[in-house]
């Protein structure tokens, strides 16, 4: 019953399948959910920018403290300059790792980073980015060669070759499922905070409302505040931990 | 509980699917325009921050010349100064000198005035003497003395007169 509760609230809702040549795929809650951020993210930031409404000054600031954040905080002192032209990529990522977080918090919401697939999507596009701009900034070769670091002996080379690629599908598989569990979390302790009021309230309806109540309520306020502070903090870790590991690309040694 | 942990193709798919399209979208609607109006904002700031420098700088430069300069004037001020009032002390010394040595020239001219008038008054008075008495001694005799012998005799007598007086 329990578990059922949970997993009807943190697990994604199939409303239908679309069939696409030999894949069927999913059209699901979160997938409405990263389309609601991917939309809203791209219809407001350009009217936020444009915008000369009198109140825009403020949001115009936000964003733009946001941006010389990503790009000053992150990007260019774990990449260097060259990882300037980066910064788009980081702004996205944060901006859309953020509010699909926050959009777990407003009613009716579900948060499309507590899906492991979603996470390890992003994971993957952060893959591709430490390889493709290692391989654009070295060369196939050049880049090979930077896993191993200059000075090992040569029968430790194959070695060294092999765990530093092990050591990059970890770091993804790890960033991967740190955002997942980090969102998935927040929302299983809300949950069963809450269904204590029920649990107790089937031994001894007194008990739930007057024993339960007062404790799970403050508590799950308590959990939500930190959920938001959560939000933005698996935002910047994401982010950031993908800005350092470009940057180990970029700069090998 | 299987469900949650395990990635599954489709939501993968639409993953990339958005995310790509919001890079798209963002990058060039969004993240384009902010980080070029940062860039000029910063680079318009530094270039302002720059003049200031270099005005700054070069009003230093000037006041340091103004300052060596201003420097230089009041010691050359100083030494005319003083050259100044050297020369007023050497002309002061001779413009003394001067009047000194007219003065003493002057009072000895007068002095030597004086003495040649005061010898021409005695030679005068001598001969106004012997003549007088020349004349009284011919009225007392009654007859015309040898007037060189008369004056030889008066002048001797006048000689010892001024001899004792």
């Amino acid at each position: 019953m329990l578990k059922e509760i949970i997993e009807h609230h943190i697990l994604d809702h199939v409303y239908a399948y679309i069939g696409l040549g030999a894949f069927s795929l999913p059209l699901s809650k979160h997938l409405l959910m990263m389309l609601i951020v991917a939309v809203g993210l791209a219809l407001v930031l350009p009217w936020v920018f444009r915008s000369r409404l009198p109140g825009m000054g403020l949001a115009r600031t936000a964003v733009e403290t946001l941006v010389l954040f990503i790009r000053d905080g992150m990007v260019i002192p774990s990449m260097g300059e060259e990882g300037r032209k980066y910064t788009p990529y980081f702004c996205t990522l944060f901006f859309f790792i953020l509010c699909s977080n926050l959009l777990g918090l407003v009613p009716y919401g579900a948060t499309a980073t507590g899906n492991i697939s979603v996470t390890a999507a992003l994971a993957l596009s952060t893959f591709l980015l430490i390889n493709i701009s290692g391989v654009a900034a070295h060369g196939v070769g050049g880049y090979l060669k930077s896993f191993v670091p200059h000075g090992v002996p040569v029968w430790l080379t194959p070695f060294l070759f092999v765990i530093e690629i092990i050591g990059l599908i970890a770091k993804t598989f790890a960033l991967c499922v740190r955002l997942f569990a980090n969102m998935i979390g927040g929302h299983i302790v809300l949950l069963s905070l809450i269904a204590m009021i029920f649990i107790f309230s089937e031994i001894n309806v007194y008990a739930g409302v007057f024993g339960a109540i007062p404790v799970a309520i403050p508590m799950a306020l308590f959990i939500s505040m930190l959920e938001v502070f959560v939000a933005a903090l698996q935002a910047y870790i994401f982010t950031f931990l993908t800005a350092i590991f470009t940057g180990a690309a970029l700069h090998p040694h | 509980m299987d469900k949650l942990i395990t990635p599954e193709f489709g939501t993968m798919f639409w993953t990339f699917l958005i995310f790509g399209l919001l890079l798209l979208v963002l990058g060039r609607f969004a993240w384009g325009p902010i980080i070029r109006m940062l860039e000029e904002r910063e680079r318009a700031v530094k270039a302002d921050r720059d003049a200031a420098e270099s005005a700054k700088a070069d009003a230093e430069k000037m006041r340091d010349e103004l300052d060596v300069k201003l420097r230089q004037l009041a010691e050359d001020v100083k030494a005319e100064l003083a050259a100044a009032v050297r020369t007023g002390e050497r002309e002061r010394q001779e413009l003394l000198a001067q009047a000194r040595e007219q003065s003493e020239q002057m009072v000895s001219a007068a002095r030597q005035d004086i003495e040649r008038d005061r010898e021409r008054l005695a030679a005068d008075l001598r001969q106004y003497v012997a003549d007088v008495s020349l004349a009284a001694a011919e009225k007392v005799l009654g007859e015309r003395v040898d007037e060189n012998a008369g004056r030889r005799i008066v002048e001797a007598t006048l000689k010892d007169l001024e001899k004792k007086g």
